[in-house]
């Protein structure tokens, strides 16, 4: 479990620092205090896949990043570089490129092995063999005919991916399998806000079809409609596949036509099994649900995330997310098992307001504004 | 232009009110503050006097906005009852049980002290990051910060003395008797309610009441007022 989380030089985070977690924590926050960028750190700080959550966090495709980068229009290093990768780094770190000790850190508090992804220029240089290869370029001495770009992640002093370009694909490849040298890395369930496209979802589920999992999920969705017996996949057209919900009584009915709701618990559902001994992370928790839905969703989560060793990270616009959130803490109030945070903006640094329990729920009772 | 009896009290709710508030517990003392607050000045407050039910309320209006708000008011004063809260866990009562509740409530972001000043409280929030955020914060309890008691006790200052001498013994005698059916902690209630009755039975508003039958009121209440004035800034004129 993660215990307490501090970010640096990560997208809108110039420095944040949350003492504690637990089981379960709910962000809430005003437009752009990072929300999501905190999923997206958190993501890569668990994940077993730093190459891949860098990509995703940049919003770049992952053929996207092998396209050749022009960088048309430029004349002086850094004036007008736009690649997507300077947006993963805070405003004040590699926004130009030109400061080569702008770094992403993401650490628990007194982390032996932090992840760091730094930004690095590469330059070309041609071997005594005549093979070329790119090293990292020394400060001021960036050629800029031949200039590229690399990522190296590490934890620790260790190097456990390089995030380069089409020019260094070998390299990229022999790092990215050291990738598993992470002993802490555990299973994270990415749950965005619009939820997962029906092609991931039909592969989660596919994924569970041994053991319990597809039974557990089918539970989240009886918590709509108890009439639910089973779902199935058939093929539709263009390679696509359709969820078929068999009801009692009503015949097989494809899930899309029954509502955002029972779509969301479904992704919900799929995440939750998914994730066994891992991270949930789940953007815009609220999506398509009702309040009342939501206090027996959570309450379902505080228990499965229990049993199944579940590590939850949702965000919320919501009051009445916020609201069934701590109804359902009240059942169950263990001490530093559950944690309510805003984040907000002050100054140039984005803050952690930790709410203690009873303040949340005087507030709530009150009708304060909490967001 | 003073307040009459049709003007509702205004409940409290910090998310719409502005940016001076004054929390007290109920309707009743909302009324009475409110002619109070207007006999001193003259005219009415340039802050907002919202009411939160009863003590509890008011607990959790503070203690609601110190951990959740985020946008507050700047300024935000609480009246308080200093007798009206049960024994807690470690056996204190009155105004000892009130002061251990407000730093259990609001300590994480107020440093409340032990011992109230005498001229009431007025503190910015301990931490430097609460500033922006958290409001300077005033808490006066009823009477005078320093005794049990409640607001009726801070009105028995305002009686005229041959006459709060009189009414108490009269209560007295009455309790005595078996003839009443209040609680040893509603008995500065009874007194004021009583000097109301016999001085005009129609009155059914403490707020008006006390505009009119309280020779003392405004020198029984300076030290209030004053800090009022110190929290808020502004002058009452006595």
């Amino acid at each position: 479990m993660i215990p307490s989380l501090h970010i640096s030089g990560f997208k809108l985070f110039k420095d944040l620092t949350i003492p504690k977690l637990g089981q379960l924590n709910l962000f809430i926050g005003a437009n752009n205090t990072g929300k999501s960028c905190l999923l997206e750190a958190i993501g890569l700080y668990a994940g077993r896949n730093p190459i891949a959550d860098v990509l995703q966090a940049a919003g770049i495709r992952a053929q996207e990043v092998l396209q050749p980068w022009e960088a048309d229009g430029w004349n002086e290093l850094g004036t007008s570089l736009r690649h997507p990768v300077f947006d993963l780094f805070h405003r004040d770190g590699a926004t130009s490129g030109s400061d080569l000790s702008s770094a992403i850190l993401i650490e628990r508090i007194g982390d032996p092995n932090p992840l760091t992804v730094k930004f690095q220029w590469h330059d070309m240089v041609t071997d005594d063999d005549g093979m070329r290869r790119y090293v990292p370029a020394l400060p001021g001495h960036v050629t800029v005919d031949h200039l590229e770009f690399a990522l190296p992640v590490f934890r620790g002093d260790k190097q456990v991916a390089l995030i380069t370009r089409r020019h260094l694909p070998l390299r990229n490849r022999i790092l990215e399998s050291e990738r598993l040298s992470n002993d802490d890395a555990v299973v994270v369930a990415h749950l965005p806000a619009c939820g997962f496209t029906d092609e991931k979802a039909a592969s989660l589920w596919d994924g569970l079809i041994q053991g319990p999992g597809q039974e557990r999920v089918l539970g989240w969705l009886r918590m709509l409609d108890s009439r639910i017996d089973d779902l199935d996949y058939i093929a539709g057209r263009l390679r696509s596949r359709i969820a078929l919900l068999k009801v009692e009584g009503e015949g097989r009915i494809p899930l899309h036509s029954m509502g955002d709701g029972l779509r969301r618990l479904f992704h919900i559902g799929l995440a939750m099994a998914t994730a066994s001994k891992g991270v949930l992370l789940v953007d815009e928790f609220e999506t398509g649900l009702y309040w009342e839905v939501q206090v027996q969703l959570w309450r379902a989560i505080f228990e499965a995330s229990q049993k199944f060793g579940i590590q939850v990270f949702a965000t919320t616009h919501s009051n009445d997310c916020i609201q069934a959130f701590v109804e359902a803490q009240k059942d169950r109030l263990i001490p530093n098992t559950s944690f309510v945070y805003r984040l907000e903006r002050r100054g140039e640094n984005i803050h952690a307001h930790e709410f203690s329990p009873q303040g949340l729920e005087a507030a709530i009772r009150q009708g304060i504004e909490v967001r | 232009m003073a307040t009459s009896p049709q003007i509702k009290a205004v409940k409290a709710d910090l998310t719409h009110m502005g940016k001076k508030v004054l929390l007290v517990e109920g309707p009743d003392d909302w009324h009475a503050l409110s002619h109070l607050i207007n006999k001193s000045t003259g005219t009415f407050p340039k802050y907002e006097l919202g009411y939160c039910e009863n003590d509890d309320g008011v607990l959790d209006v503070l203690s609601g906005m110190t951990e959740a708000s985020t946008k507050t008011q700047a300024i935000l004063g609480a009246i308080l009852d200093a007798d009206q809260c049960k024994k807690d866990d470690a056996g204190n009562e009155g105004i000892q049980s009130r002061i251990r509740s407000l730093q259990g409530r609001l300590g994480k972001f107020y440093a409340i002290p032990d011992k109230f000043p005498d001229d009431g409280l007025i503190l910015a929030p301990t931490q430097e990051v609460d500033r922006g955020r958290l409001p300077v914060l005033g808490i006066w309890l009823m009477p005078d910060n320093v005794r049990d008691g409640i607001f009726e006790d801070l009105l028995r200052v305002a009686m005229a003395p041959e006459s709060e001498k009189y009414i108490s013994a009269v209560v007295d005698r009455a309790t005595k008797d078996g003839m009443t059916g209040f609680r040893d902690v509603e008995r500065p209630k009874a007194i004021v309610k009583t000097h109301i009755a016999w001085r005009d039975p129609n009155k059914k508003n403490l707020g008006e009441a006390i505009s009119a039958h309280f020779d003392n009121l405004i020198p029984a209440c300076q030290p209030f007022l004053n800090w009022l004035e110190r929290l808020f800034g502004e002058v009452p004129q006595p």
